[in-house]
C-alpha cells in the first residue's frame, strides 16, 4: 500500500528528522504524495529507543511516520556520508530538526549541499532560531511553550499554567510551518530553479499562533492572562457546564441566548439589559448564565440552540465518542492500517482534494528501523550487494560510539 | 509599502474569507508575497462590526489582514457577480471559509469557476466537512474544539476543560491547513496546468493535531484524561512550580536530571532503579521532582540544568517579558506598522527563506489592512480595465445594499473600545 498520486508526486524528501516536530511535518508531505526517505542513525529515531516490546513511546513512531521509508546510514562515516551525498543528488528536499549549529558541523547545510545539487531545498527546524543568544540551548516542545508566552495564557485564572490543549503544540507547529516553508520553496524553485534555505523555529511559530492576543495587548495595554474557559470579550462564548457534562457555545446573538435560557428578566436589570452592560458586569451575568445552563443536559441545549435555532454550539466529546462520531467517520479521519499483519487505527489525512493530481492510494504503515536500506541503496543509487554490505557493516560498527554519546546526553 | 518579492509574488488570491480561520490562512499567503484581494460584501466582513474604517483597536481585523486590498462587491447582484467572474479569469486562487453549502449556492464553487478559468484553485474551509451529518450546522472555533475531543484533554485533571492553549486553535489550524492545501495545489498545477478543488474543515484539522494522543488511545484503548501540566507517559516532562514561579523541563534522561539536582539517592529506590521502573512509577517520581523544584528559584534551576548541564528547560515568560526578550527581538517577530500615520505593533512573519547566497527571498514592508472597499476602484480599473461608468454602476449597486451597523448574520459582536467607553461612562455615573 502506498499513496500513489498527489500534488507532491515525484518530489523526493531526505528526511533527517527525529522526535516529534520534524516527523509530523514529513508525515504531512507524505500525505500529499511526496516520497519520504527517513534517514536514521544506526540507533534510530530516539523515539524508537528501547526494546519495541516495552517501548511505550512506540505510539509516537506509529502516529508520525506513515508513508516513510527507513534507511539507516551513519552520515558521519565514510560510506554513509557518500551514500547520503549521492541521495542528495537525486532528491528535492533535505529536511531536519537539529539544533541550529548541527547542519554545518555535520555537513548537511545548504552551502555544502548546493555543491552536490544546485537546486536542493534545505529546511531545518530549530528551537529558537539559527542565530541569537539562545541558539545553543536545547529546546523541546514545552520549553518553547514557556518561552513564547503561550503558557501565560494557557490555564485558568489564579492557577498554574497547563500544557496548551494537552498536546505538543510547539512541535506540531514547527512541523507545520516547515511544510508551508518547503511548499513555498518548491514554488520558488519552479520559478527560478534556485536552491533555497528555509529556517523554522518553534519559538516564532508559537508567537504567530498568539497573534490576536498580542494585538489585543498592543491595542489595550493589558496583558491577556490565563484564558480559562471563555472568550476574553464575549461572556456567552466558551465552555459551559450543563446538567450532565459540558457544552460549547460560539459567537451568538446574546439576546437570543437569554431568551432561550429563560433569563428574560435580565432585560429589566439596568446592569445587564444589553450586550455592553453584560460585558461590563461580566461576573454577575456569567453567574446567572452558568446557573441557567446547569438546569438541562448538553443534548437538550444543543437541540434547542443548534438544531432549532441555528446557534453555533455543541457537545464536548471524549475520545471514545470521537472515534465513533458519524461526521468523523464520514470524513474518513479514522484510518484502519496494518503493521506486520496487525491491524490498528490511526488518524487519517486532513487533505481533501478533487481534480487532476488529487490524492489517491492508501497510506503505508510506519517502517521498522532500516527496513528499506538495501531497497533504496540498490533502487535509487544502483548499489551492488557488496556496497550495501559496506554500509551495513559501517552502521553496526557505529553503534557502540553512538550508545556512549546517548548515555552522556 | 508592500511585500515586493516572495515565492508567491505574481500569485493573485481572491479572498472571500471572514472572521478568523480564513483570514489567518490568507495572511500567511500574503506574508509569502501573494497579492490578496479581500472581497467583502457591502456590509463588510463579520469582524468589521459595521465600521468602514480600519482601526488599530480592532485586534482581530488589524491582526489578521495585513497585505490585503479591500474590494467591495455584492455577489448577490448582477454587476458584482460579473465583476467577480471577470476577476476569476485573472486570478490563481479563490479562498473562502463558508458553511459547506454556500459556495455552490452563491455560484463560486469549483465546478462553476473552472469553466471560467481551468487553472483556478478553489479552497473552502468549513466547520465539519463538505458533506455528512453535521455539515448543515453552524460551527466556530470552540464548537470544533468540543467535537474533536481536544477539550477532553485540555485542562487540569478533575476540573472543567479549558480553551486549548488559550487561543483559537481550531480557527488557526483551519487557515493553516487551508493554506497548506493551496500551496500544494500550486505545486501540482505547475505540473498539470490544471486547477483543483480543496476542502478543509476545522474538525479534521484538530483531529490531526491530536495525531499522537489519538494514536495512544487507539493502541491502549484507554481514554486520556485532561492532561494538566505533565506529560502522560514521560516522567519529569512538563511545567513545575519553583520557589518564585515556574519552570518548563523536558527530562529525557531522568537519571541525569536527578543526579544534577543532587537527588542521585532517589535512583537507589526500588521504584526508580531502572528505566522501566521509572516509567511505571512516573507519578511518584514527578512528585519528587515537584518537591525538589520548590527549593530553588527558576533562574537558579535554569543556570544549573540548562546552562551548566545542557538539559532542556526554561522559564515561563509572560507577554511583557517576551517583548523584551533578546531572541524574540533578533528573530524580528514583532514589527512596527503604520496605519494612516498611526504607528502600531504586530507579530511579524514566521517565514525565513533564503537563496543560495543567503539573501532573503522575501523583501518589502507589509501593508496595513485596508478600509472597507478601499481599493475597489483601483482593482476594477487596473485589473479589469473597467471604465468610470462601470465603476460607478458597481458603486451604485453596492450602495443599494443597506449598510448595517451590525454584521451580515445575526451574530452580535462587541469591540474592546465599546466596552472601554461603557466602563468609563459607568465610572463617571458613579462619581
Amino acid at each position: 500500500m502506498a499513496i500513489t498520486q498527489g500534488p507532491l508526486n515525484g518530489i523526493r524528501v531526505l528526511d533527517l528528522t527525529q522526535y516529534h516536530a520534524g516527523p509530523f511535518g514529513s508525515m504531512l508531505l507524505g500525505d500529499l504524495g511526496a516520497e519520504i526517505i527517513k534517514i536514521e542513525s544506526p540507533l534510530g529515531d530516539p523515539m524508537r529507543w528501547g526494546d519495541p516490546e516495552v517501548n511505550i513511546l512506540n505510539y509516537y513512531v506509529l502516529a508520525l511516520n506513515r508513508n516513510k521509508k527507513s534507511v539507516v546510514l551513519d552520515i558521519t562515516g565514510k560510506y554513509g556520508k557518500k551514500a547520503f551525498q549521492e541521495l542528495v543528488k537525486q532528491s528535492d528536499i533535505v529536511y531536519s530538526n537539529f539544533r541550529a549549529d548541527v547542519p554545518k558541523r555535520q555537513g548537511t547545510d545548504l552551502d555544502t549541499l548546493k555543491k552536490i545539487n544546485p537546486d536542493i531545498i534545505r529546511c531545518n527546524i530549530s528551537g529558537y532560531g539559527s542565530e541569537g543568544p539562545y541558539t545553543q540551548y536545547p529546546a523541546f516542545d514545552i520549553i518553547a511553550c514557556g518561552h513564547s508566552g503561550i503558557l501565560s495564557i494557557s490555564g485558568e485564572d489564579g492557577r498554574p499554567p497547563v500544557i496548551p490543549g494537552g498536546i505538543a503544540m510547539a512541535d506540531m507547529m514547527g512541523g507545520i510551518y516547515a511544510v508551508l516553508s518547503i511548499l513555498a520553496s518548491l514554488i520558488q524553485r519552479d520559478k527560478d530553479g534556485s536552491a533555497v534555505r528555509a529556517e523554522v523555529n518553534l519559538l516564532d511559530c508559537l508567537l504567530l499562533m498568539q497573534k490576536v492576543h498580542f494585538q489585543n495587548m498592543f491595542a489595550t495595554g493589558n496583558k491577556p492572562g490565563h484564558q480559562g474557559r471563555r472568550h476574553h470579550m464575549l461572556p456567552t462564548y466558551g465552555i459551559f457546564e450543563t446538567k450532565d457534562g459540558f457544552m460549547t457555545i460560539g459567537p451568538a446573538n446574546d439576546d437570543k441566548l437569554i431568551e432561550l435560557t429563560g433569563l428574560d428578566w435580565i432585560n429589566d436589570d439596568p446592569e445587564l439589559n444589553n450586550t455592553i452592560n453584560r460585558i461590563v458586569n461580566k461576573e454577575k451575568f456569567t453567574k446567572h448564565f452558568e446557573d441557567a445552563l446547569r438546569k438541562r443536559t448538553t443534548a437538550e441545549w444543543v437541540k434547542l440552540f443548534r438544531d432549532d435555532n441555528d446557534i453555533a454550539s455543541g457537545p464536548v466529546l471524549t475520545y471514545n465518542q470521537v472515534a465513533n462520531d458519524p461526521q468523523v467517520l464520514h470524513n474518513n479521519m479514522i484510518k484502519e492500517m496494518e503493521h506486520k499483519g496487525q491491524k490498528y487505527k490511526s488518524v487519517g489525512t486532513v487533505f481533501k482534494m478533487e481534480g487532476e493530481g488529487m490524492i489517491e492510494g492508501e497510506p503505508e504503515t510506519a517502517p521498522d528501523l532500516g527496513q528499506h536500506t538495501a531497497e533504496i541503496l540498490k533502487g535509487i543509487l544502483g548499489y551492488s550487494d557488496e556496497q550495501v554490505k559496506n554500509i551495513l557493516e559501517e552502521n553496526k560498527a557505529a553503534i557502540p560510539r553512538l550508545q556512549k554519546q546517548k548515555e552522556n546526553k | 509599502m508592500a511585500i515586493t518579492k516572495g515565492p508567491l509574488h505574481g500569485t493573485r488570491i481572491l479572498d472571500l474569507t471572514q472572521a478568523h480561520a480564513g483570514p489567518f490562512g490568507t495572511l500567511l499567503l500574503g506574508d509569502l508575497g501573494a497579492e490578496i484581494i479581500k472581497l467583502e460584501p457591502p456590509k463588510g466582513e463579520m469582524m468589521r462590526g459595521g465600521e468602514k474604517m480600519m482601526n488599530t483597536k480592532h485586534s482581530y481585523l488589524i491582526g489578521l489582514n495585513r497585505n490585503k486590498k479591500g474590494l467591495v462587491l455584492d455577489l448577490k447582484s448582477k454587476l458584482g457577480k460579473q465583476a467577480f467572474y471577470d476577476l476569476v479569469k485573472k486570478s490563481d486562487i479563490v479562498y473562502s471559509n463558508y458553511r459547506a453549502d454556500v459556495p455552490k449556492r452563491i455560484g463560486i464553487d469549483f465546478n462553476t469557476l473552472e469553466k471560467i478559468n481551468p487553472r483556478i484553485i478553489c479552497c473552502n474551509i468549513s466547520g465539519y466537512g463538505e458533506t455528512g451529518p453535521y455539515t448543515g450546522y453552524p460551527s466556530f472555533d470552540i464548537i470544533a474544539c468540543g467535537h474533536s475531543g481536544i477539550l477532553s484533554i485540555s485542562g487540569e485533571p478533575g476540573r472543567a476543560p479549558l480553551i486549548p492553549g488559550g487561543i483559537a486553535l481550531a480557527d488557526m489550524m483551519g487557515g493553516i491547513f487551508g493554506t497548506m492545501s493551496v500551496l500544494s495545489a500550486m505545486v501540482n498545477r505547475n505540473k498539470t496546468g490544471k486547477g483543483i478543488k480543496l476542502e478543509i474543515n476545522l474538525l479534521d484539522g484538530l483531529l490531526v493535531m491530536q495525531q499522537v494522543m489519538l494514536q495512544q488511545y487507539f493502541l491502549s484503548g484507554v481514554e486520556p484524561r485532561l492532561q494538566g501540566r505533565q506529560h502522560s507517559i514521560s516522567p519529569g516532562y512538563g511545567i513545575f512550580n519553583t520557589k518564585d514561579g515556574y519552570i518548563t523541563i523536558a527530562a529525557l534522561n531522568p537519571e541525569k536530571v536527578l543526579t544534577v539536582m543532587g537527588l542521585e539517592d532517589v535512583l537507589k529506590d526500588s521504584r526508580f532503579n531502572d528505566p522501566i521502573n521509572i516509567l511505571i512509577n512516573k507519578d511518584a517520581l514527578n512528585e519528587i521532582f515537584a518537591d525538589a523544584y520548590l527549593t530553588k528559584t527558576t533562574d537558579e534551576w535554569i543556570k544549573l540544568l540548562r546552562d551548566e548541564n545542557d538539559i532542556a528547560c526554561g522559564p515561563v515568560l509572560d507577554y511583557d517579558d517576551i517583548l523584551k526578550d533578546p531572541q524574540v527581538l533578533l528573530n524580528k517577530m514583532f514589527i512596527e506598522m503604520d496605519l494612516r500615520g498611526e504607528k502600531y505593533n504586530t507579530v511579524g512573519s514566521v517565514f525565513k527563506l533564503y537563496d543560495e547566497r543567503s539573501e532573503s527571498l522575501i523583501e518589502g514592508q507589509p501593508e496595513p489592512p485596508a478600509d472597507l472597499g478601499q481599493h475597489t476602484e483601483e482593482i476594477l480599473k487596473e485589473i479589469l480595465n473597467y471604465s468610470d461608468e462601470q465603476v460607478q454602476a458597481i458603486d451604485a449597486e453596492n450602495k443599494g445594499t443597506d449598510f448595517e451597523r451590525r454584521a451580515a448574520s445575526d451574530l452580535k459582536l462587541t469591540y474592546e473600545h465599546e466596552v472601554e467607553e461603557a466602563e468609563e461612562a459607568a465610572k463617571n455615573n458613579k462619581n
